[in-house]
Parts: C-alpha cells; sequence; structure tokens
C-alpha cells in the first residue's frame, strides 16, 4: 500500500512539475496580483556573450536578454552594456545618449537555419553614461552605459524563436548598428527565457 | 580652384599615372556577406596619406595632423572614407558645446579629387544610405602653458558612383579639397576646407585602395 502511493505521488508530481528547462527558470519578478490576478513574469537576464564584442578601438559591448509577461502579453528584453575607457575625465557630451534605439527600430535574430527573426522596438531609448576612475591618479576613467530595451512579440515571434537557436542579433540603433555573436553554448537562451514565460 | 590645382600637383605630377591595385596588398577589416541583409560589406583597412603642400583655410580648423583614407562597399554602393585627426589650441577653456561640435561635416559637403591630369573628381557625402554624415567626433583637453589643446577626429564618406570610381582608378589623386564646418571657438560657426597636397610617396594610394573594392 505504502509502495503504490508513493507511485501515485511521484506519477502526480511529473504530472504537475514543469518541464525540466521551465523547472531552471530564475526570475526577477514572478508574481500574481491578488486583485486583478494577473500574472507578470520577468527572467534574469541570461548572457548572449560572455566575452566583450569589440567596437571600433575603445569599445566594449555585451548583451543579455530576458522575457516577459505582462497580462498576457509578452515582450523581449534586451540589455547592452558598453563600455569605454578614456584618459582623460569625460564631458557631459560624452555621456548623453550613448546608445539611442528609436521607437520601432528593429532587433534583427539570426535562426541557425538563417532565417531572420524581426521585432520592434517598443520605445524609444536613450541611454546615458556613467563613469569612474579606474586609479587614483584619476588619469584612467572607465565608462559604462546600459541599454535596456523592449521588443514586441508576437505568437508567431515566439514560435520561431522556440523552434531552433539563435546565433547572432543587430539592434539598429540611431547611428549605429550593434551586433552580437552569441556564444556557441548561451545559442539556446533564447528558448530558455520564452519557456520559462507561460 | 585652379590655384589648387596647380599648387597641389606641381610636385607630383610627374608621378602620377594609372595604378593597377595588386589585390594581394589589400588589406581588409570587413569582407562578408552581411547575413541579415544579404549584401557584400567590405572595408579595407586604413591608409594612412603622407602630406604635401598642405593649406588649411579658415581659422577655426587649427592644424591637420593625420588623414588616413579607406574604401568601402555596401551591396552596390561604394565610398570612399577619411579620416582627419584635427588640432587646435585656445586660450579660454572651451566649452561642451565647442568640444560637441568641434569639427562637423554638413550633408552633401563635397570632397574635390585633383587627380594627376589636373582634372577634378567631386564627391558628395551621402545621407541616403545612411541616413546622416557620417561623422565621429571625439575631443580631448590638455592643458599646455596655458593653453588649451582640443583634438577630434572626423570619419567622412563620400559615394562613389561608377564614374568616380573609374575616374579615381584610372590615375593618381594629388590632392584633396575637403570642405568642412567648424565651431569657431565662442564666435559660432565658421565654414571652410582643408586643401591636402598628397606626397609623392602616397600618390597612388587612393587608386589601390579603391581598386581593392574590385
Amino acid at each position: 500500500m505504502k509502495k503504490t502511493c508513493l507511485i501515485s505521488i511521484a506519477i502526480l508530481l511529473l504530472a504537475t512539475v514543469p518541464p525540466a528547462q521551465a523547472a531552471k527558470c530564475k526570475y526577477e519578478i514572478n508574481s500574481v496580483d491578488k486583485f486583478t490576478k494577473v500574472k507578470t513574469q520577468k527572467t534574469k537576464w541570461a548572457s548572449l556573450d560572455p566575452w566583450s564584442v569589440i567596437i571600433g578601438s575603445d569599445s566594449y559591448l555585451v548583451a543579455a536578454i530576458s522575457a516577459d509577461l505582462n497580462a498576457g502579453s509578452k515582450t523581449l528584453g534586451l540589455q547592452l552594456i558598453r563600455q569605454q575607457s578614456s584618459s582623460y575625465r569625460p564631458r557631459d557630451y560624452e555621456l548623453r545618449d550613448v546608445i539611442v534605439v528609436p521607437e520601432g527600430a528593429r532587433l534583427l535574430i539570426l535562426m541557425a537555419d538563417d532565417t531572420i527573426v524581426e521585432l520592434p522596438a517598443l520605445h524609444e531609448v536613450r541611454a546615458s553614461a556613467g563613469y569612474a576612475a579606474s586609479n587614483g591618479q584619476q588619469t584612467e576613467f572607465e565608462i559604462k552605459t546600459v541599454a535596456e530595451i523592449n521588443f514586441a512579440l508576437d505568437e508567431s515571434d515566439v514560435e520561431a524563436l522556440m523552434k531552433q537557436e539563435a546565433k547572432r542579433i543587430r539592434v539598429e540603433a540611431e547611428d549605429h548598428n550593434y551586433d552580437v555573436f552569441i556564444a556557441e553554448a548561451l545559442r539556446d537562451n533564447f528558448q530558455w527565457a520564452l519557456g520559462c514565460i507561460q | 580652384m585652379k590655384n589648387l590645382i596647380s599648387l597641389l600637383t606641381t610636385a607630383s605630377i610627374l608621378l602620377a599615372g594609372p595604378v593597377t591595385a595588386n589585390a594581394s596588398e589589400c588589406k581588409f577589416v570587413i569582407n562578408e556577406v552581411d547575413p541579415f541583409t544579404g549584401k557584400l560589406m567590405v572595408t579595407t583597412a586604413w591608409e594612412p596619406l603622407k602630406s604635401g603642400m598642405s593649406e588649411i583655410v579658415g581659422q577655426a580648423f587649427g592644424d591637420l595632423s593625420d588623414i588616413s583614407a579607406a574604401a568601402v562597399r555596401e551591396g552596390e554602393q561604394d565610398y570612399l572614407a577619411l579620416k582627419l585627426k584635427l588640432s587646435d589650441t585656445t586660450g579660454s577653456r572651451p566649452s561642451d558645446d565647442d568640444l560637441q561640435y568641434a569639427v562637423s561635416v554638413p550633408e552633401g559637403a563635397g570632397l574635390w579629387v585633383v587627380m594627376g591630369d589636373q582634372t577634378t573628381v567631386q564627391l558628395f557625402t551621402d545621407k541616403a544610405v545612411r541616413g546622416k554624415t557620417k561623422a565621429k567626433k571625439d575631443g580631448a583637453i590638455l592643458v599646455s602653458d596655458g593653453r588649451y589643446l582640443v583634438k577630434s577626429t572626423v570619419i567622412i564618406r563620400y559615394a562613389l558612383d561608377a564614374a568616380a570610381r573609374e575616374a579615381l582608378t584610372q590615375q593618381s589623386a594629388t590632392g584633396l579639397r575637403l570642405n568642412l564646418r567648424n565651431r569657431k571657438f565662442e564666435f559660432g560657426y565658421e565654414r571652410g576646407h582643408i586643401d591636402f597636397g598628397i606626397h609623392e610617396k602616397s600618390v597612388g594610394d587612393i587608386s589601390a585602395i579603391i581598386g581593392c573594392l574590385e
């Protein structure tokens, strides 16, 4: 009787626990509003490149994604972090609007079969930089800009992104295309993030 | 313009002649088909142009310390890109606006290329392709004997059509006139230009890098 009970519990657990991938989900936000019963989820940022991408001679870029669910609507978040070094204290104008992504600007995602998924930016993003001295003599400065951009997702986008891995992305910013090659080991991160918002 | 041509070509006219790019000498920074657009993207390495007899017209531009050229292909469109490094000094601390707009290139700004046979090829910055004139600016200030040294780097891309490309590869360029716009410290904007005579050691470099696109 005890054995049968244990087997029943195990079957019940297998039936109710989400798939293995979803079990690894990590969230910044995962809540249900007590009054409206609206579910809100935002996954933790998942890196696309463990090593920085070099832009020009003095800038480095790292990128990460998150999937968001809000009142049944899904969006994809993209975090771009641009790092520069400077041999002089940066001026105000150099810190303003370092990354500008207009509303409607495209995120292009190159999939494993070379098809492209296009997502439009939901809102304009103008990201400015902060800086800090990297040595005591105040002769070297690190400049860092963080831009978080949200892109619209419809069901066909989700389906396309869940079907296969992504290998490269491009953000068409105002004055620059930000290209990121996705590391081999991280190419299923779109599937992971989207699989976590249900 | 006639004087400019004479000035720039006298020293190097004898050296000018047809140039054939040696493909094995071509160095590329980018040479791939863009997977997002399907366009062939080619950018050659920057080729420093040695300066011959040069003249800067417009007080606010200061000195031209370096000029380099590269050829760019984006799909069907070719460009000649020039990178200028300029420096200037001023007795008062430049404002942020002075620095931010230290050197700019108006949309549709022209470049005259003086060829070995004294003809000129005129090129323009092309907004239609990139959306805006490509000009990168960075300003640094150092204090030197109470004066401020301002350094600027500007990258300008000029569109090349088939006729211009052919003209530039048929013979060597001996001089350049670049039309620029500068914010003269405390006095608003000033238009001016740089006449750049290409040193005999660099005559043929522009033709060679454009030849690398073929």
